[in-house]
């Protein structure tokens, strides 16, 4: 690596560094708060300098972990890792940087970037590892780092904040009476959500390495064992890895996991970007992609048998995983398009880019679960493999654009719900013009980063559609096409409604909406001027936010740029710049690939021109979009409350827990206890009954012997006259008996 | 066995006995420094069984044996530590040093510290001893010993509305589990004619026919250590006992004591009736898996923070139940190893709990909240014994448990020739209950130290430096072996390998 220095730094520089976060805190509050930076800057370029190393030599044995256990730590470097670790380590960068401006005035900081950076930390384990078992360690740690995280602010003692329309919940789960609590009960649904998917994941792992007798990739990728077949011959392969799928369901928030991830923004918004662009939902999508090569591979190799006890194989290929892939993509399907409808209602600003995420993530593993299902197919995967990971890069970048350009609004107006915002170009052009960029790269219009990758996805969706028998191809193509629609769609809403139209002033008190409805046009000019002699107007943040802002977004506009490398690294190859690049052009104007993009610009349109019209051009007008009543509420009810998943999920947890509960209080506290009572009062009414028994009974008979034979002396007693003449006469009779027997038994008489 | 020169952990169980007696006895002068002297002896102890620990971890000879022959009738007593009573006790040793460390902190308001500390001291000899015992009837004796003392404690020093009941319900369950070990040993006393156990290990193959018979003994054996472990249907007496025993008891109970079991399970269990233990393989299984989700879902109900956590170490007794079961190697290994991070998380959050207890004299979770703030230490301590508990790596809780989890799938697999379906659906079902264990944590993590703190709790303060470092050193020992689980394992591995019966 850079300079000779040892692999593991990258590692062990931001686990290693988390602790000493606090301890700088001891000497300067601003050191503090730039050692997460400063660290992560060091170690993003030791990421950078892996890119010339990809490959050669393509794991590096670190330490030995468990010796007794084979288990080494090793750092893999290909370039599905490598890419990985630039993106997450730069996007952490970025976003520690953010975070000193941004969490300037909090309390508490010790905590927040002593988690922060151990997140990071954990992400790069994860990309980083060759070992699955080391990998599943980052995995966690940045699971319980997002607990803590996303409860940083459990001490908050205000009423939440109300929407201004906002969803009753009946479910007393669902109740909280602080901001505290709400944000601590988001924090716990994170890490046990995604814990539902890691158990299984684990299980998954351990089944696997039961096969492969190894937890390291490059062993699996040359079918170490012949577990391929092995695992095939039986029928373990396709339960296995979706056993390892769910661990990437929860934590990439596919369906029927996504419940997590719209909570997840009660945390601080560097946060927030930290989960979404950086690490943790990026994870699953990893995983996924990481068993994908390694599947190919393994499947591809012969592999050494090692003396199994399986020994005659039959060969079995690529196809044995068809139905795990089919199953990564619908779900991946169904994630895109569910949750991008439930954003096109959202009122919270962060939430909206969260539903986003999860659409976005769902494209990614669409495309991985295409991949996986063309290979099986003999066609090739890995353009679409590679289209997944161009989008995991452009989403991360635009993502944490949004995420901390949303955060200086949010950070500005002191609220989280864009129904309060409003007319903030005005006051922002920093922040709006960098959002825009950030919302055409999300919707996809060409040429901002988000459509290369997205639009190519779209097009192994169609590939698939066209080339594979079953019709199932063309339904996940049109849920790509339609999530792609909704997608422009909110994306425009979330703009018009935050930055267009007429300011509210909302974000200093917590008026009702009614005044606002009565406003007149003429009053809101002076009702700004107005504020203007309280409040300092919303403005742009400082350099510490805004310059991670200004590269995300360079990066965004030029993105198509740099793609062609990516693929270049991704794929191994070696054609030039030129070449990609005019391969990237031509493809959507050429057929076949002319038919998808067409679909895609119309979809496009379908969303984009009624959000343009009702949202930004019409911005100034009251919305009656939505009526009280009718089929229109119906479906906007139905969509606000997010399919009734997450309520659904909460109603069982409720019964759940009351049945719990009924049967603490009255089974293991009353009838288990009881028969602990019941059974020493038993134990004691026996107890009187021996007793009884004893004292009457065997006490009885003991002294009614007694009481004889004490009875019986003294009726004896009366033998004893004293008188000597008694005495003798009884002597001579006695003797005179003995002397008659004596003799009659001599036979004398 | 060869006898070393120095009989180190003979001294360090007399240590412990001498010392608890002269407490005992000069309870008069003692009144507030019995504490102080206890600790100065249970370190003395500690360090005593440092040589014989190095022995263990660094000399290739794998164990200590000190033995002496007490009559020619009931056979040599000895004292035997190899990889398979290392876990138990190490975790006995630190966790008894610490507890008592904790119990000078917690105790500055108890009556009668003197003879407390005395029963503290030979309780922990007690566990001590029976870890290292090599003869049935020194085991039993041992056995015993640990009983009584806990019994006088709970009796008068547990929560005062209930400790009569408490303790009495104590000594009924674990004293009918010691019945049946008693005709367990009488049993393997008839067939072989020894009290010595490697002289009944070496005898026993030749009773290997008689299958039924050794079944019966390992299930008579079984039934007493389970009752110590507090399994599914023999639990009930653990969680009114660890929630209501005063809290250093609590953390020896919950931490070691029903650990013993464990340990007994397998050096009677798997070592001696191996084939026994291999054919009710699936059943001790079953009854682990039921006992964690009992537990587990039973502690996401509790109000009482204390019976939260007993709830919690009878599903955690199910996990280490469920990995001895499976009898492979990496199952028993990853158990025996669940014994020491067990008892440091368990340890460690019963600490937590007093503390909390002794500051704000409140037992109801439900009425506690946002002492983060006010107790910064203890929360932090909380939260990494809470986590390594639920299984989060890098703490040690996750390096013992995916090592269980991996002995039950490779009994799917490698058991006999083909797969054991039912096996199959244990380990999965094993899996999926570390959601509870997640879900039971954060559980007391949110309703302790989270969300913001009711206004009568604004005066807490952070408790003493007697129970805080205690509290430091066990986390730091969770996350010594959550990353380096080497440390422990180079000597388990090759102990459990070396187990006749058990599956590689």
């Amino acid at each position: 690596m850079l300079l000779g220095l040892p692999y593991w730094l990258i590692l062990v520089i931001p686990l290693g560094g988390s602790l000493l976060v606090p301890l700088a805190g001891r000497f300067s509050e601003r050191m503090r708060d730039w050692t997460p930076a400063i660290l992560m800057g060091i170690t993003m370029v030791l990421s950078w300098s892996l890119l010339l190393e990809i490959g050669n030599p393509e794991t590096q044995t670190s330490w030995t972990w468990i010796a007794v256990l084979g288990l080494n730590f090793e750092i893999l470097l290909d370039p599905l890792s490598v890419v990985m670790a630039v993106l997450a380590s730069t996007l952490c960068f970025l976003i520690y940087v953010y975070s000193t401006e941004y969490m300037a005035h909090e309390g508490d900081r010790d905590r927040f970037f002593f988690l922060m950076l151990a997140f990071g930390g954990g992400m790069l384990t994860l990309v980083l590892s060759n070992n699955l078992l080391i990998a599943f360690i980052g995995w966690e740690i940045m699971g319980f780092c997002s607990y803590g995280l996303i409860g940083f602010w459990s001490d908050r003692r205000n009423p939440m904040e109300v929407e201004l329309d906002p969803i009753v919940y009946k479910n007393p789960l669902l109740q909280f009476e602080t901001e505290g609590q709400y944000n601590t009960h988001c924090g716990t649904k994170a890490f046990v959500v995604t814990r539902i998917g890691d158990a299984f994941m684990l299980g998954g792992i351990l089944i696997l390495f039961v096969f492969t007798g190894t937890f390291s990739f490059t062993e699996m990728a040359t079918n170490a064992q012949g577990w391929w077949q092995v695992m095939a011959s039986i029928g373990l392969l396709v339960p296995t890895f979706l056993l390892i799928f769910l661990g990437a369901i929860g934590k990439s928030g596919q369906a029927p996991l996504q419940v997590w991830l719209p909570e997840a923004m009660a945390g601080p918004t560097s946060v927030s970007a930290l989960i979404h662009a950086a690490t943790m939902v990026k994870a699953g999508v990893y995983i996924t992609a990481r068993f994908l090569v390694t599947m190919v591979e393994a499947a591809g190799s012969n592999g050494n048998s090692g003396g199994h006890v399986y020994s005659t194989l039959q060969a079995v290929g690529f196809e044995a995983a068809l139905s795990f892939f089919i199953v990564v993509a619908v779900i991946g399907g169904i994630t895109a398009l569910m949750t991008a409808t439930m954003g096109m209602v959202s009122n919270e600003l962060k939430q909206i880019l969260a539903f986003s995420t999860l659409s976005q993530l769902g494209y990614m593993m669409l495309a991985l679960g295409t991949g996986g299902i063309l290979e099986a197919n003999n066609l090739h995967f890995d353009y679409a493999y590679l289209s997944s990971i161009l989008h995991v890069v452009s989403h991360g970048a635009f993502k944490a654009l949004l995420f901390l350009a949303s955060g200086g609004v949010i950070h500005a107006l002191h609220t989280k719900y864009i129904s309060k915002m409003g007319g903030l170009r005005k006051h922002m052009r920093k922040t709006f013009t960098i959002m825009w960029i950030g919302i055409l790269a999300l919707a996809g219009i060409p040429p901002f980063s988000g459509f290369w990758s997205k639009d190519s996805i779209i097009e192994y969706t169609y590939e698939l559609a066209v080339h594979w028998t079953n019709p199932l191809g063309w339904i996940l193509f049109v849920f790509a096409v339609l999530a792609a629609a909704c997608t422009i769609f909110y994306s425009l809403r979330l703009m018009g409604i935050t930055f267009y139209g007429p300011p509210k002033e909302t974000h200093d008190s917590h008026d009702s909406q009614e005044s606002h409805e009565e406003e007149s046009e003429e009053h809101v000019e002076s009702e700004e001027e107005h504020h203007d002699d309280h409040h300092s107007d919303p403005h742009d943040p400082g350099p510490a936010m805004m310059v991670p802002l200004y590269l995300l977004a360079a990066f965004t506009i030029i993105a198509f740029v740099v793609f062609p490398f990516i693929q270049n690294i991704v794929l191994e190859s070696s054609q030039s710049w030129a070449e990609i690049m005019n391969e990237m052009i031509m493809v959507k104007l050429t057929m076949p690939g002319v038919v998808p993009f067409a679909i895609t610009l119309f979809a496009l349109a379908i969303g984009g021109i009624p959000g343009y019209i009702i949202y930004i051009r019409n911005a100034d007008r009251k919305n009656t979009i939505i009526p009280e009543t009718g089929f229109r509420r119906r479906i906007h009810n139905f969509l606000k409350h997010r399919w009734y998943i997450n309520e659904f999920y909460y109603w069982v947890l409720n019964k759940f827990l009351n049945a719990a509960e009924w049967y603490r209080v009255r089974v293991d506290n009353n009838i288990i206890d009881g028969i602990d009572f019941k059974s020493a009062d038993s134990a004691k009414a026996i107890s009187g009954r021996a007793r009884w028994f004893d004292d009457n009974v065997v006490d009885g008979f003991a002294e009614g012997i007694s009481t004889q034979s004490v009875a019986g002396s003294e009726r004896g007693q009366r033998a004893q006259t004293g008188v000597v003449n008694d005495y003798v006469g009884v002597i001579m009779f006695g003797i005179g008996l003995l002397v008659i027997i004596a003799l009659i038994t001599m036979g004398v008489i | 066995m060869q006898a070393i020169e120095f009989p180190f952990m003979a001294i360090s169980l007399a240590v412990l006995f001498l010392g608890g007696l002269l407490i005992y006895l000069f309870r008069g002068r003692l009144v507030e420094s019995s504490g102080r002297v206890a600790v100065g002896i249970s370190f003395a102890s500690l360090v005593l069984m440092i040589p014989p620990f190095y022995r263990v971890l660094v000399e290739p000879i794998g164990a200590v044996f000190e033995g002496a022959t007490w009559s020619e009738v009931l056979g040599e007593f000895g004292l035997y530590m190899d990889g398979i009573a290392f876990p138990i006790t190490f975790a006995v040793v630190v966790l008894g040093f610490l507890s008592v460390v904790y119990a000078v902190g917690y105790t500055e308001h108890s009556e009668n510290k003197p003879t407390f500390f005395a029963n503290t001291l030979f309780f922990i000899m007690g566990m001590q001893w029976v870890t290292l015992a090599t003869n049935l009837l020194e085991f039993f004796i041992a056995w015993e010993l640990m009983l009584v003392p806990s019994y006088f404690l709970i009796l008068f020093w547990g929560l005062p509305e209930t400790k009569k009941r408490t303790a009495m319900k104590f000594w009924l369950y674990t004293q009918s589990g010691a019945v049946c070990i008693l005709i367990g040993f009488g049993l393997l006393y008839f067939f072989t004619g020894s009290f010595e156990l490697y002289t009944i290990i070496s005898l026993l193959p030749a009773f290997i026919s008689q299958l039924d018979m050794l079944k019966l003994i390992f299930i008579l054996l079984a039934a007493g250590f389970l009752v110590k472990m507090a399994v599914f249907p023999i639990h009930w007496w653990l969680p009114p006992v660890h929630a209501e025993a005063p809290t250093p008891i609590s953390v020896l109970l919950s931490g070691a004591m029903i650990e013993t079991g464990a340990y007994a399970l397998v050096r009677f269990g798997i070592v001696t009736l191996g084939p026994a233990a291999l054919n009710l393989s699936f059943f001790v299984g079953l009854l682990g898996v039921i006992t964690m989700f009992y537990g587990g879902l039973m502690a996401l109900v509790q109000k009482d923070i204390k019976r939260l956590l007993a709830y919690s170490s009878v599903s955690q007794m199910g996990y280490v139940l469920f990995a001895l079961g499976m009898i492979t190697s990496y199952g028993v290994a990853g158990g025996l190893f669940h014994l020491i991070n067990h008892a440091f998380s368990k340890g460690l959050l019963f600490m937590t709990a007093g503390a909390v207890i002794h500051q704000t004299h409140l037992r109801d979770v439900d009425l506690m909240g946002g002492l983060s703030n006010k107790m910064p230490i203890t929360a932090f301590a909380a939260a990494i014994g809470a986590m390594s508990i639920a299984a989060s790596p890098p703490l040690s809780g996750f390096a013992s448990e995916w090592m269980m989890f991996l002995g039950g799938f490779d009994a799917v697999f490698l058991g006999t020739p083909g797969m054991r379906p039912e096996f199959l659906i244990l380990s999965i079902l094993a899996v999926s209950s570390s959601i509870v264990s997640a879900g039971y944590m954060l559980r007391y993590i949110w309703k302790v130290f989270l969300g913001p703190h009711p206004d009568a709790l604004e005066e807490v303060k952070e408790s003493s430096r007697w129970m805080t470092v205690p509290m430091i050193i066990l986390g730091v020992l969770i996350v010594l072996f959550g990353i380096l689980p080497g440390l422990a394992l180079d000597v388990i591995i090759p102990g459990v390998q070396g187990i006749p019966s058990i599956i590689p």
